[in-house]
């Protein structure tokens, strides 16, 4: 069951890696800050450390009580003799939580780092436009309502993850690392709030032209890669640790395939960016590589090595034709890439688990609330997770389109003209990131 | 905002969740596993119909460019 405890090993190996997964967020900040113009670097690191700042305080109020955790106390509906546990019912901050190693406890802690990585992701969309007293409402909302409520249905034994026991489907539906819950929930939040801010001023011109706005530092971004890989390898294991039923030596395949997958995606990105422009383009490939990582979490317990490479090298390929595709045709001004990095990243990693995935004797959706059927093929799993995809795009995403655009009509998010000329910084932060860039009249004074 | 883009974007969210509705209901209503799918699949059109009205509702008019 779920809640049995986990070996002392297990408790080690888990807390390690929840510990790891803080480095995903810092990734993904620096990322979005390289993305952007130097003249709202600072801004974005702000709103980044704010955001992980309010969503861990709110998830600790209200958002652990209605995601809960598999076995814990949930309302259940009943439709045709099947039950279907659609909110769980813990009380709030995190009281009668047992923060002592066992799983319920660990989950807790994972899912603070997890609700903060998601509440990032719409960062980098809605990035030099976006103000940052409307960034933490928008937050704020996410960690208490949008995130808990599906991550309990894919975590913490919901309908989506009884899908196997209660209608035959596979195990149910299955994400190890947080593809759907964190990624795509947090690409869809990404999408909804771009609609709603509109594009930057100057993106598109009268001629139809959308000319590129390069981002100011490509170190960043690059670093940042490096951090995000760190990062994912403690989402995906302690993901498949104690969602997934996975032993501790579990963490060697899916470190494997997290490496591999970004690896695949990163390098189709760069190689078609080579052959269609001339040269490698290092946004373009840094956005392949996150989209690797995105979409090996929700299949890396579940395939082999050889499967990450091809889910990895498809996900670059949909990444690099799928921003542009955004940018030029849909009219989508998305600095950071976040929805075809995240959104339709972590779509194509839910729909590969149920291509893909291999189930070896009994398998594990934990989240389900029992170890169930796995009676190896798992038939019905691709339906089960479609019915996810279905989900994340006809609730999930008009339920954060909706809360976004009732927050707007109080808090508008959008600064002013003016300070869409001056830069986020100097306009919400009053200094800049680089300020030595900045002369000083003083320096010329003789001394 | 224009009055056609606001009633082409309710459309489009309407039947977002309208797809999803038709996944649930094909879970709870049909047994068979072939229909259960079809209807799953018919829902997921429904969805993509409905993203499109709601990005062709986003499209920037001519005269806002710039």
């Amino acid at each position: 069951m779920p809640t049995s405890g986990l070996s002392e090993i297990g408790m080690a190996t888990c807390i390690f890696m929840i510990l790891l997964s803080p480095l995903a967020g810092a990734g993904l900040a620096l990322i979005n800050a390289g993305l952007g113009r130097s003249r709202s670097a600072a801004h974005i690191m702000m709103a980044s450390l704010s955001v992980l700042a309010i969503a861990a305080l709110i998830y600790f109020a209200f958002g652990f009580g209605w995601e809960g955790f598999t076995g814990g106390p949930a309302h259940v509906l009943t439709l045709s003799g099947k039950g279907w546990n659609w909110i769980a019912s813990e009380p709030f901050f995190f009281r009668k939580l047992a923060l002592d190693g066992s799983p319920s406890g660990l989950a807790a802690l994972l899912q603070i780092f997890c609700v903060g990585l998601a509440a990032l992701i719409p960062l980098g969309s809605g990035a030099e436009r976006w103000s940052l007293r409307a960034t933490c409402l928008s937050t704020a909302i996410l960690a208490a309502w949008t995130y808990p409520l599906f991550a309990h249905w894919v975590w913490g034994g919901g309908w989506l993850a009884q899908l196997g026991v209660n209608y035959g489907l596979g195990n149910g539906f299955l994400d190890v690392g947080g593809a759907s819950s964190i990624h795509v929930l947090g690409g869809l939040t990404a999408l909804a709030v771009t609609w709603i801010l509109g594009p930057r001023r100057g993106k598109y011109s009268a001629d139809g032209m959308a000319p590129a706005i390069p981002g100011h530092n490509a170190v960043l971004i690059l670093f940042g890669c490096l951090l995000a890989l760190l990062g994912w390898f403690g989402l995906n294991s302690a993901g498949a640790i104690l969602f997934n039923g996975g032993q501790p030596s579990r963490s060697v395949l899916v470190a494997m395939n997290t490496i591999l997958s970004a690896a695949a995606a990163s390098l189709t990105a760069a190689f078609i960016t080579k052959v269609r422009f001339g040269k490698p383009d290092a946004s373009l490939t840094a956005n392949g590589w996150i989209a690797g990582l995105v979409a090996s979490s929700a299949v890396c317990a579940f395939v082999i090595p050889a499967e990450a490479v091809v889910i990895g090298s498809i996900a670059g390929m949909v990444v690099t034709f799928s921003i542009e595709f955004f940018e030029l045709r849909l009219e989508v001004d998305d600095p950071g890439g976040a929805i075809s990095v995240h959104a339709l990243g972590g779509i194509w990693g839910i729909l590969a688990l149920g291509m893909f995935a291999h189930f070896h004797g009994p398998v594990p959706n934990l989240a389900s609330g029992s170890v169930s059927l796995a009676d190896g093929s798992a038939s019905g799993q691709w339906l089960a997770q479609l019915i996810g995809v279905a989900t994340l795009l006809g609730f999930i995403l008009p339920m954060t389109y909706g809360i976004n655009w009732v927050l707007n009509r109080f808090y508008p998010f959008r600064v002013s003209v003016e300070g869409e000329r001056q830069g986020m910084d100097l306009h919400e932060l009053g200094a800049g990131a680089y300020p030595e860039f900045i002369t000083h009249s003083e320096d010329f004074i003789p001394r | 905002m224009r009055l056609g883009d606001f009633a082409m974007r309710f459309v489009g969210f309407m039947l977002l969740v309208a797809g999803w509705l038709l996944a649930l209901a094909a879970l709870v209503i049909l047994g068979a596993p072939v229909p259960r799918a079809a209807f799953v699949f018919a829902g997921l059109a429904i969805e993509i119909l409905g993203l499109i009205f709601v990005f062709r509702s986003y499209s920037i008019p001519r005269e806002k460019k710039g």
